[in-house]
């Protein structure tokens, strides 16, 4: 049944609207073009309809993931097209959506526009600070060209792209990043975002490293940290969860960490810092500092598990 | 090319006859002052002649922020009661949630990362308090906490509540999430209207005295549960969000020609009272 009051496309059947992905592969990268332009710009996807429930940009999204090589090859060549046309004259949504569709289908091929999006054409745009860190985030996700690394260095010092682009870079860049842990805790300390370091670190020890990683990681940490600014990253260190401990003449790391599905956990990692090439002075400081940092009595470190509980994930909140 | 003409055009499609007959009726009832019509009709015919095909062109007219159709029903519920907005879980974690903070990539495992952590290491100290809970219109739709909590119980909760709130296109894979939204005494919740449903054949307007609407059963097209409008509002640490579950069946197909015939009954009976 056609229904050409429906639709600007006069071939869109009911059938197309109950199941619009065959409607949707059959248009060319130009009709492809077209209409995801004013899916994105308007919000009328149709015969795509998004259900209440959902925004445009996620319910097609979900759609294309059932889509076809050939269709989804095509959006591929259509993302970065559409990135390329957004204006500043254009609405700041409109671009957010495309940025959420981008993401989420991860479409590499939008890497250096976005880039480009990121850095030259957001200055002065209303909602910039957003759309920078919804760029960031979807590069974040697909990024990997040495210009990408480079757009998150460049960010990095600027408290509201802190988060996206440490994190970024400890996948992309790590001994970068470790060298770079004692200057953001103070772009966080300088912002008075304390609070905001932590739930970061915690997303970055707990979920984006694996265990198994954590020792090399802070040993990068460690390694590049300024002897003058030892004692503020083992603080930091100590606030999500983490302490070092002398046995014998090694370091070992040890954790306390939440986990509101198992309970609180504690446990001690099989694997210690390898300091063997450290100079001298470094393992003596850190040594001496986790010392008087860490040195707990029974009663000491029960406390220092009850802070953590009472402040770090919030679990006993709405939600 | 006049009002009247688009509107023959309108009613020669069946969509846009089902459209065409809430809106009479929601005129008819009283849901709508007539007024709002009236205001309708002059900004169609500002756009005539349009490229658009004619339902396209009313739904352009309806989601156009200048021409402010948000909102205009007449009817208030009556009491005090809680809502709960259902959105999936990959638009609740893309639009909702600060990743900024944490510095989570926007990739397709962000919806699921939001599911699996929801409760454990995602809190409401993770809510993106910036970004207004909204559709792409100045509202979102919500039914009661009551009868959605209703709808939870048991296995499938999440196919029970696609089918009962009416969610036309939420198909196998989505995971849906409930979200109880605390709203001030006076801010604004109305029964919506056919200016509100636009183009989502998955409505049915109505004039209960209790100042609410109620959805379309995808399955039975028999009432769903009840159903309300909200202004747009900021999300809040007060908002509690919780999981329905995974939607596990496609989603049903509408009999179109029954959907007609229901609202030239309801608008008959309407027509006939006395």
């Amino acid at each position: 049944m056609s229904t050409p009051g429906f639709s600007n496309d006069p071939d869109a059947t009911a059938a197309d609207y109950q199941n619009p992905l065959p409607w949707l592969e059959r248009l060319s990268p130009a009709a492809l073009l077209d209409w995801l332009r004013n899916a994105v710009w308007t919000g009328d996807a149709r015969p795509v309809l998004t259900p209440n429930s959902a925004a445009t940009a996620t319910h097609l999204a979900n759609l294309f993931k059932d889509a076809s090589t050939e269709l989804n090859i095509r959006l591929r060549s259509v993302l970065p097209t559409l990135v390329r046309e957004w204006g500043h004259r254009d609405p700041s949504e409109a671009l957010d959506a495309l940025l959420v569709l981008t993401g989420i289908l991860r479409c590499a091929a939008a890497e250096k526009d976005i880039g480009r999006l990121t850095v030259e054409r957001l200055n002065g745009v209303r909602q910039e600070i957003p759309l920078r860190q919804r760029c960031l985030s979807v590069l974040a996700g697909i990024g990997g060209e040495p210009q990408t690394i480079e757009i998150f260095k460049s960010y990095l010092l600027k408290i509201d792209y802190t988060a996206l682009c440490y994190r970024a870079l400890f996948s992309l860049d790590r001994q970068y990043a470790a060298g770079q842990f004692h200057a953001i805790v103070d772009v966080y300390g300088e912002s008075g975002k304390s609070d905001n370091l932590n739930l970061m670190l915690r997303a970055l020890l707990y979920r984006q490293l694996t265990p198994e990683e954590h020792p090399g990681a802070l040993g990068q940490v460690l390694e590049q940290t300024p002897l003058s600014q030892l004692e503020k990253v083992l603080r930091i260190l100590k606030t999500v969860g983490i302490m070092l401990l002398r046995y014998e003449k090694e370091l070992m790391v040890e954790y306390l960490y939440s986990d509101p599905v198992a309970g609180w956990t504690m446990g001690t990692t099989a694997t210690t810092l390898n300091t063997a090439h450290w100079e001298r002075e470094r393992s003596e400081r850190i040594i001496q500092e986790s010392e008087r940092l860490f040195l707990f009595s029974a009663d000491v470190r029960e406390s220092w598990q009850r802070s953590l509980t009472a402040g770090s994930t919030g679990a006993e909140r709405p939600l | 090319m006049t009002f009247q003409d688009w509107l023959t055009q309108l009613l020669a499609d069946q969509h846009g006859r089902i459209w065409w007959r809430k809106l009479e009726f929601d005129v008819e009832a009283g849901n709508l002052e007539s007024a709002r019509s009236e205001e309708f009709q002059q900004e169609v015919e500002a756009r005539l002649p349009s490229e658009l095909a004619p339902l396209a062109l009313a739904q352009r007219v309806l989601a156009d922020p200048q021409t402010n159709f948000d909102l205009r029903g007449r009817r208030v519920p009556q009491g005090k009661c809680t809502y709960s907005r259902v959105i999936d879980a990959d638009t609740f974690a893309a639009y909702h949630v600060a990743w900024e903070v944490t510095g989570e990539p926007l990739n397709e495992q962000t919806g699921a990362h939001l599911w699996e952590g929801l409760g454990k290491h995602i809190t409401s100290d993770h809510y993106d308090l910036t970004r207004e809970f909204r559709t792409l219109r100045g509202f979102f739709w919500c039914t009661t906490v009551e009868e959605l909590k209703k709808l939870m119980v048991g296995t499938n909760a999440a196919d029970r509540v696609r089918d009962a709130l009416g969610l036309l296109g939420v198909n196998a894979g989505t995971r849906l999430l409930r979200v109880d939204v605390p709203t001030p005494d006076d801010h604004t919740i109305l029964a919506p209207t056919a200016l509100d449903q636009a183009v989502n054949t998955a409505f049915m307007p109505c004039a209960d005295a209790d100042g609410r609407g109620w959805t379309l059963h995808l399955r039975t097209l028999e009432r769903g549960v009840s159903e309300v409008i909200v202004k747009k509002i900021k999300l809040t640490r007060d908002f509690l969000v919780a999981r329905i579950g995974e939607v596990t069946t496609p989603c049903p197909s509408l009999n179109l020609d029954r959907i007609e015939k229901m609202v030239e009954e309801m608008l008959a009976r309407l027509r006939t009272k006395p």
